[in-house]
């Protein structure tokens, strides 16, 4: 795991960790106001100083995705979930494979690619959000706070913000580990997060329905894994069984059939897909190969018939290279191609595979039509020459 | 044991023998023998020290700039000593060079590179050997911009790579007329 995924990570953990603190019960606090900000001489104010700083090495750090159009996307979201406590939010979109988003108690929220790429349509992108605006509008996090600090856990709460502040990579996992056996404490603010993140989706018109899908769809692919890195939201957020369940009755009670519901598919399409090659790729780098397998499947299940998926299907089998991967592989490149709608990189691909097996001929015209589809491709020499190779 | 407790304790094993192996020698401007395998005859004065399979040299600092030297991969091993690249980033005697650029660019993301974009792979007599070369850019865990380049061949079932990178602003191109000057000087033992 790359050291700005553990220093996001750890900031993640403080950002979204919750209090066994009930809502409405002794000792909770009071909704954060539009505006608001903590009095200077507040523990309030502290925290919000280290997330400032933590804010500020992310801002500059290289990892954000800059694209004006899938950021207003996002943005457009938040805030109309957010209404009045829009312009107290300071949206960063993470470029990194991994499934998460998070919200800082100074207003920071991050949503990570890795997200982007696995909801299937606004209104599961809207209750995620809405989850997490959840925690910032109950203040868990300086609940957690002080909570963490009469259960003598200081050292771990300051741990995580050195480690988020840009600390050692070793530090970071360690207060991860440490984190662990203090998050088993926040299912209630779990409950209430989700409580509230399905509110908002309902309030702004998306059919609450979607809010369990994801976290099925997310579970499956967890178990098909080797690691649960790339859905490092899991780590904070676990997708019970009474989770999804509790989801499902909750969504069950505000859904309506006269209401005219939106799932946003269109929009989130519109908005997500110009990068979908990318985040797709940024995913197969991690060669979890299980994994990508299940999550290809679920995306080619919403829209069968894609020659962008079945080319990243190929992709994942040529990579993977086990016993009978090359001619699932080559199958998965043959159903891209007769799309029409195939990337250029898919006779390259196909070229690859064939030359491994020995099959120079069809190797060499594999090659040959991707040259003709890609002139200007970056490898091309290297193409050039393995087709005087293979002749 | 949980898989985050074996990842801790991997890492700590880790930073000892990184601890251990971070004792830097000097390199003259002489021919050095690389992997047993072939010589590089370096104009200007280097530090070198080793990691695992490479042999890394730098000027400034290896988190500036470094020449890192591969010294030989059998089939089925790892590309770079991290957990994640132990269990997939493995070298396959049958990869082309398209399948070993690819190996580069998921190898360094395993040990922390984002937007890894492999750009002009070509042939490239690699001493005495086919093999390939390419350029590269990537941003490192923390977002420094980086460039780099790569030369390499499999040598009788074994990968041989030399890898330069370096901060795209002034580190790079600092060294890399030298660093050219040395993958020309590539000979076969």
């Amino acid at each position: 795991m790359s050291g700005l995924v553990l220093r996001l990570a750890a900031l993640v953990a403080l950002a979204s960790v919750a209090c066994a603190t009930p809502r409405g019960a002794p000792g909770a606090l009071v909704d954060i106001r539009p505006e608001e900000r903590p009095a200077p001489d507040s523990d309030e104010a502290g925290l919000w100083m280290e997330m400032d700083r933590v804010e500020e090495s992310l801002r500059t750090s290289g990892h954000l995705v800059t694209d004006a159009s899938v950021n207003t996307y996002v943005r457009d979201v938040v805030c109309n979930l957010a209404t009045e406590y829009c312009g107290d939010i300071r949206l960063y979109i993470v470029q990194t494979p991994h499934f998460n988003a998070s919200m800082a108690p100074n207003g920071a929220m991050q949503v990570w690619t890795g997200l982007l790429l696995r909801i299937d349509n606004e209104a599961q992108l809207a209750y995620v959000l809405g989850h997490e605006l959840g925690h910032y509008l109950r203040r868990h996090s300086v609940q957690r706070w002080r909570d963490a600090r009469t259960k003598t856990n200081v050292a771990a709460v300051f741990g995580v913000l050195a480690a988020a502040a840009g600390q050692g990579y070793a530090g970071s996992l360690a207060q991860l580990v440490a984190l662990g056996s203090v998050l088993q404490f926040s299912r209630d603010n779990e409950r209430e997060a989700d409580e509230i993140g399905l509110e908002l989706m309902v309030k702004a018109g998306y059919d609450p329905r979607e809010a369990a899908k994801i976290w099925s769809a997310l579970d499956k692919e967890r178990r098909a894994g080797k690691d649960s890195q790339p859905l490092i939201f899991f780590a904070t957020h676990p997708p019970t069984d009474e989770r999804i369940e509790t989801l499902t009755s909750l969504a069950a009670k505000a859904y309506t059939p006269d209401r005219d519901w939106a799932d946003g598919r269109e929009a989130y399409v519109r908005a997500v897909r110009p990068r979908r090659a990318t985040l797709l790729r940024d995913d197969l780098r991690l060669r979890d190969f299980a994994r990508t397998e299940v999550l290809l499947e679920r995306l080619l299940a919403a829209e069968p018939g894609s020659g962008q998926l079945y080319f990243f299907q190929g992709e994942l089998y040529r990579l993977r290279n086990g016993a009978g991967d090359p001619a699932r592989a080559l199958g998965a490149y043959e159903r891209a191609a007769a799309t029409g709608a195939a990337p250029p990189e898919t006779y390259r691909a196909t070229g690859l595979v064939l030359m491994r097996q020995g099959d120079r001929e069809r190797a060499r015209a594999a090659f040959g039509r991707y040259l003709t589809e890609a002139p200007e491709a970056e490898d091309k020499q290297m193409i050039q020459a393995y087709m005087e190779q293979l002749r | 044991m949980t898989r985050t407790t074996r990842s801790v304790l991997w890492l700590a094993l880790a930073i000892l023998l990184l601890g251990s192996c971070a004792r830097y020698t000097l390199v003259e401007p002489k021919p050095r023998t690389i992997a047993d395998l072939y010589t590089v005859d370096p104009q200007t004065q280097w530090s070198a020290t080793t990691f695992g399979k490479w042999e890394i040299w730098t000027v400034d600092g290896s988190g500036l700039e470094a020449v890192q030297f591969l010294t030989g991969l059998n089939d089925g091993q790892p590309l770079f000593q991290t957990a994640d690249a132990q269990k997939r980033m493995k070298f396959q005697k049958s990869m082309s060079p398209s399948d070993l650029a690819e190996l580069l660019a998921d190898g360094l993301t395993s040990v922390g590179a984002q937007n890894v974009t492999i750009t002009n792979l070509r042939p490239y007599r690699f001493g005495a050997a086919d093999g390939f070369r390419c350029e590269l850019t990537f941003l490192n865990s923390y977002g420094l911009e980086k460039q780099g380049l790569a030369a390499g061949a499999a040598v009788n079932g074994r990968l041989y790579l030399v890898l330069y990178t370096g901060a795209k602003v002034h580190y790079y191109d600092a060294h890399r007329g030298e660093v050219e000057r040395i993958i020309e000087s590539i000979r076969m033992r």
